[in-house]
């Protein structure tokens, strides 16, 4: 199953959440809104967010860094 | 000059450190590097990204010696390449509680328990809320604090900027580039941005500002959709229909971890002395999180510079 990130160029928690998964080997898809500014307004119709970082997993969504979270929904182990 | 992400922060491994530093914005990674100079073990604890509040900062065009100005986020990385290139150690951890009364001080973060023979709060500062009716609802959802995370969903939209400061300016010329229309919303009767930022707005066809106005309530269904903003002269209420709203109404101390236990102001920013010593033996405060009468990245680095030597000369008496 396809990970997706949401990003945009200049924002300190979509590289927290990169860095997060780069740590523990997970592959995931970026896509950037500054770079591809059609995607911010798919998500915002498709999610109802208008901020990133947003991870899609499944059926799983994330808004932000949230450790946490991220580690329950990826099964990683502290 | 290489603005590439750093290598992977080295882990020494170690539990106990001379020097710890809570922050990894100019202040706190200014006090490693004098820090790493002086020979001193000193761990820098970052939650998010090395650089600080700086790193969300499009350009900086004040900080001296670069002429052009630098993007905050290149500056945040040299900050810690420099840091990192005199031995400090970043870890990329959230202090969750400290304990100043024994020591050594001992730290407690997201990923394990350190202890440091001194201590160096550079916490810095977050945006301050409204406190207003769908401020919480509709964060995120057409609200935001972050215009270089977030203005590429207002593409095309008219949007209201809160604050007339230097972050509301700086911010609101960033956001111009998307979005079609901004009016700025400042409580005050006049943009207390610096002049020449003032100068840019007005030269910006996309910009109107609405001074003595106050935002009331953002409303909306599941996106916002419309604000109420109140003249403060005349007490009329307007509303205005906009997809989005940025705000940088000033700033509140990042405090949580010694409110309780280190001396405040009435505002909760940290006491100190010119030494930047704080009310505990040992503590020293640099940067936006203490009180200062300025809060930009050149006197965060001079904070920096001073807490990282009293730190050093703390160190030293102590021996």
């Amino acid at each position: 199953m396809t990970i997706k990130v949401y990003t945009s160029s200049s924002c300190p928690y979509c590289t927290r959440v990169k860095k997060f998964l780069k740590e523990h080997g997970i592959k995931f898809k970026e896509i950037n809104i500054s770079v591809y500014p059609r995607a911010a307004k798919e998500l915002k119709e498709k999610t109802g967010q208008t901020g990133v970082p947003v991870i899609l997993f499944g059926n799983h969504k994330i808004v932000g860094f949230d450790e946490s979270k991220l580690r329950k929904i990826l099964k990683i182990k502290k | 000059m290489d603005f590439s992400i750093q290598k992977k922060q080295k882990d020494s491994g170690k539990k106990h450190f001379s020097a710890a530093v809570i922050g990894s914005g100019p202040a706190g990674l200014t006090a490693a590097i004098y820090l790493g100079r002086s020979k001193i073990e000193t761990v820098v604890f970052e939650k998010i990204i090395p650089g600080g509040y700086v790193v969300n900062v499009e350009k900086i065009e004040n900080y001296p010696g670069f002429v052009e100005g630098i993007p905050g986020e290149q500056l945040g990385k040299l900050y810690a390449q420099h840091a990192e290139k005199f031995g400090s150690e970043i870890k990329t951890e959230e202090v969750t509680k400290l304990n100043l009364n024994e020591m050594p001080f001992r730290i407690e973060t997201s990923h394990g328990s350190y202890t440091s023979d001194s201590l160096i709060l550079a916490t810095g500062t977050s945006n301050r809320k409204l406190g207003v009716p769908g401020e919480e609802e509709f964060t995120h959802k057409g609200i935001s604090f972050c215009a270089t995370c977030d203005a590429p969903f207002f593409e095309g939209e008219d949007v209201i900027v809160v604050g007339a400061g230097n972050s509301g300016a700086q911010e609101s010329l960033y956001i111009s580039r998307f979005a079609k229309h901004i009016t700025i919303v400042e409580l005050v009767d006049h943009p207390t941005a610096e002049p020449i930022l003032v100068d840019r707005l007005n030269e910006n066809e996309k910009i109107k500002l609405l001074v003595s106005h106050s935002v009331v309530s953002f409303k909306g269904d599941k996106l916002l959709s419309n604000v109420d903003i109140k003249d403060i002269n005349s007490g009329e209420v307007k509303n205005l229909k906009v997809k989005g709203a940025f705000i940088y109404a000033g700033e509140v101390p990042n405090n949580d971890l010694v409110k309780d236990t280190i001396k405040l102001d009435e505002k909760g920013f940290i006491v100190t002395d010119e030494r930047l010593r704080t009310s505990i033996g040992g503590v020293f405060a640099a940067g936006d999180v203490r009180n200062t009468p300025l809060r930009q990245v050149a006197t965060a680095v001079g904070d920096g510079a001073i807490a990282g030597h009293e730190a050093y000369r703390f160190l030293e008496e102590k021996k």
